[in-house]
């Protein structure tokens, strides 16, 4: 930052030597704006109205003992500097003055006089620079406090190792620990031993790629609690760019951990509650079935040997009892059947659904033959699902187009949509279809329960679909346009994770 | 020789059931029969094979042509009474019909596996029953060949 | 007991006979597949699974066998032998159906463990009747070892 004109406040009380300091200043050609004064009183003045870049101050001045201007500078404003310029080419002087915090000094001789302009110059540079280092240091300083503040206050611990995957640094101690317990260790003895091998391959594979990169471990914490770590890796590199340290910055995750787990215990026990629901309406629709076909045989034995030989009532008593024999049975055969979905699967395997379709137009066969349905198909997929389950699915939804048939001759069509995920199985038909309102109860098992009404049967045979397409980790939904048809959707990972099988 | 008979004789079968419910439907269902036969019940494995053997209080039972067996009995269950009779070199040609509640595929392939002739299990009403005495009776009785008592 | 179209092994090795039984079986209109073993040998070779039969989708294990008894070189015992003594093949039904009216046949086959023991009809409306009772009886109302059970 060049000063173009350089204002000097100069105080001498020597007009003569005023003049050959003023002098030489002028050989400048304005480079100075020279303010004078010439006596102590009038110094003080002019010093308090500030704006100088310099100050040059005879030795000797009326009213100030020695070298006390400089003093009065230096309190009125710290690191402006001082020239002093002397009468006498005594050394001493020189040196005293240098030592009370002049800048420099000139002699005030003709063959002297003639470097002072150099002298203020190469004064102020010196000065600047020294300011601006200072200035540098400083907010070298407050920048590196700030950090050791931050790195000190951080939740984190942040720790430094070299490549042989000693602690270098941390940034505070581990609880119960001091820093010197730490620095100097290898890593591994504050890392609970199971979890070893994954920061010791991303350290290594940092120090080798100085890519950064990010691990779970756990330590263990105080009171002996495991405590989860997530761990983020900041390679160190030097000038080169090849890596002297690894920086991790371990964040406490034990709490969001825990949650998790419980989270996943929870979801276990609901799991395995459902499994438990599941089996038992298993067990109790298996088991009913044994008194319920006694009930329903002798009722209707009774019904075939003395119908007609009793009364009227009794012939309505035995009608109601069979019917409700009946209705019951179907019920029970429903909840079993439903049940069966979770409790009797069988493994996923490559299943080919084309084979599929034809099984289970098979298995419902006379329903087809009695609607005169036609049903056609695009060419379908393999995918990973339970063979039998699949067929029951497919059965299910034509069985349903067909129970829904219009006045027309029910036209079905299955076809199939690939995306990168999954597959779309869509099967289409032309029946009375489905009001809005009713469609999201349509899966749900409670309402099929009870079948009364024109549209009656077996009417949980959605429920049952819905529960397989669940199984497979697929969604199942449907488009419908009252008075034209309906399309069943239903969607089948082509990677299966976890079934309940 | 009418086929709707063993030689003359009515067709014997013998049912081994420990439900009398069941006992009793199927001697209703086989009743109505086109053919002549009479049925015995015994109501566990034990009964099962001293009624084979001609044991004790079954001196005078007349071997079976047709065995209706349960599976899920107490004391000596169906299962080992497959085997036993199987097993033996004089029994074994009589064909054995299992008629069981149970579709479970365990029960299914160990009938099998111990040469059970055929598997059907127990119809859930009164018509369904006398559908199956009646295909029983249609193939067992009139078109399949039984081995001769 | 809706089951799937089940899939039978006629092993005969007199073509008329064949013939009168894929008929019989048209006309009753089962949709099953039949699968025709000439003789014994062929027979053993499908069900062991030897040669081109290796391959299950196109020949695949059959839920019924229907077997002659009289048939050259390996006739109809020995195949029904070696059925009844191999684990998983022994569980497949197998109804003999011959033209011999034998005791001693019958007594032999059922002691091997023929399921069941049917004499050829002379007629063809008699085979109409005996294929009609096989469907009705062991394709509907007898629950056969389950599919995949039987063999691989």
């Amino acid at each position: 930052m060049a000063i173009d004109v350089i204002t000097v406040l100069y105080v001498d009380d020597s007009p003569f030597d005023r003049d050959l300091v003023f002098h030489a200043l002028q050989k400048e050609h304005g480079g100075f704006n020279v303010i004078e004064a010439d006596s102590r009183e009038e110094f003080e003045n002019k010093l308090a109205m500030g704006g100088y870049d310099i100050v040059l101050s005879d030795f000797n001045i009326l009213g100030f003992e020695g070298l006390q201007v400089l003093d009065m500078v230096h309190a009125i404003i710290p690191g402006l500097p001082v020239i002093i310029v002397t009468g006498t080419g005594n050394e001493e002087v020189a040196v005293e003055a240098l030592k009370k915090g002049a800048d420099d000094y000139v002699v005030k001789s003709p063959s002297h006089i003639r470097r002072l302009p150099q002298t203020i110059y190469s004064v102020i540079d010196t000065k600047r620079s020294k300011i601006e280092r200072m200035q540098v240091q400083r907010e070298l300083q407050e920048s590196e406090a700030r950090w050791q503040s931050l790195v000190a206050n951080a939740p984190n611990f942040i720790t430094i190792v070299d490549s042989s995957h000693v602690i270098e640094f941390i940034n505070h101690p581990v609880q119960g620990l001091t820093l010197g317990d730490v620095i100097g260790n290898s890593i591994y003895e504050f890392i609970t031993p199971e979890y070893h091998d994954l920061p010791r391959r991303f350290i290594a594979e940092a120090f080798r790629t100085g890519e950064s990169g990010s691990y779970i471990s756990t330590a263990t914490g105080n009171q002996n609690n495991i405590a989860w770590y997530e761990n983020s890796l900041a390679p160190i590199k030097n000038a080169d760019g090849s890596v002297v340290s690894v920086a991790i910055i371990a964040s406490d995750i034990t709490e969001r951990k825990q949650a998790e787990m419980r989270l996943t215990e929870m979801m276990e026990d609901l799991q395995r509650s459902n499994k438990e629901l599941e089996r038992f309406a298993y067990v109790v629709s298996h088991d009913l079935q044994e008194p319920l076909r006694m009930v329903a045989s002798y009722v209707q034995l009774l019904e075939k040997r003395y119908k007609d030989q009793l009364d009227q009532d009794a012939n309505d008593f035995i009608n109601f009892a069979a019917d409700g024999a009946i209705r019951m049975q179907r019920m029970i055969l429903d909840i079993l059947e439903y049940s069966r979905v979770g409790t009797r699967g069988q493994a996923f395997e490559q299943t080919d659904l084309n084979l599929v379709l034809t099984k289970a137009m098979a298995n419902v066969g006379g329903q087809i033959e009695d609607s005169g349905a036609l049903i056609t198909n695009d060419e379908l997929p393999q995918v990973l699902a339970d063979e039998i389950q699949m067929v029951q699915l497919l059965q299910n939804l034509i069985g349903n187009a067909i129970k829904f048939r219009s006045e027309d001759t029910p036209l079905i069509h299955i076809s199939s949509l690939e995306d990168e995920a999954e597959w779309t199985i869509s099967v289409k038909d032309n029946g009375i279809g489905i009001h809005r309102e009713h469609q999201d109860k349509i899966f749900a098992v409670s309402r099929r329960l009870h079948p009364i009404g024109k549209y009656t049967g077996s009417g949980i045979g959605l429920a049952i679909a819905a529960r397989i397409v669940d199984r497979h980790g697929g969604r199942i939904w449907l488009e419908s346009d009252p008075g034209k048809g309906s399309v069943f959707y239903l969607t089948i990972p082509k990677k299966q994770g976890m079934s309940d099988a | 020789m009418p086929s709707n008979t063993n030689n003359g004789q009515p067709f014997q079968i013998l049912m081994v059931d420990d439900s009398p419910g069941d006992i009793r439907l199927a001697q209703e269902a086989f009743r109505e029969s086109k053919t002549a036969n009479e049925m015995h019940a015994v109501e566990n494995g034990i009964e099962a094979m001293a009624y084979l053997r001609n044991q004790e209080k079954y001196a005078d039972a007349i071997r079976p042509d047709l065995i209706l067996l349960d599976l899920n009995m107490p004391g000596k269950d169906g299962r080992q009474v497959l085997e036993e009779i199987k097993a033996d070199d004089d029994l074994r040609q009589i064909p054995i019909i299992v008629l069981t509640i149970s579709n479970q595929e365990s029960d299914i392939i160990n009938a099998y596996d111990l040469h059970a002739n055929c598997y059907i299990t127990k119809p859930i009403d009164l018509h369904r029953f006398i559908e199956v005495a009646t295909a029983i009776e249609d193939f067992w009785l009139t078109i399949a060949k039984l081995p001769r008592r | 007991m809706d089951r799937f179209p089940a899939h039978i092994l006629l092993v005969e090795d007199s073509p008329m006979d064949v013939e009168l039984t894929l008929d019989a079986f048209r006309q009753v209109r089962l949709q099953n597949e039949i699968q025709v073993a000439n003789n014994g040998q062929e027979a053993l070779d499908y069900l062991f699974g030897i040669g081109d039969c290796a391959d299950r989708q196109k020949y695949p294990m059959p839920d019924l066998i229907l077997l002659d008894l009289k048939m050259p070189k390996v006739d109809g015992y020995e195949v029904l032998r070696r059925i009844k003594n191999t684990p998983i093949l022994k569980r497949i039904p197998v109804i003999i159906l011959t033209s011999s009216k034998e005791e001693g046949d019958r007594a032999l086959s059922y002691d091997i463990g023929a399921n069941s023991y049917l004499v050829k009809p002379v007629s063809f409306e008699g085979f109409l009747g005996v294929v009609g009772h096989i469907a009705d009886y062991w394709l509907t109302l007898n629950v056969g070892p389950p599919e995949g059970e039987n063999g691989n």
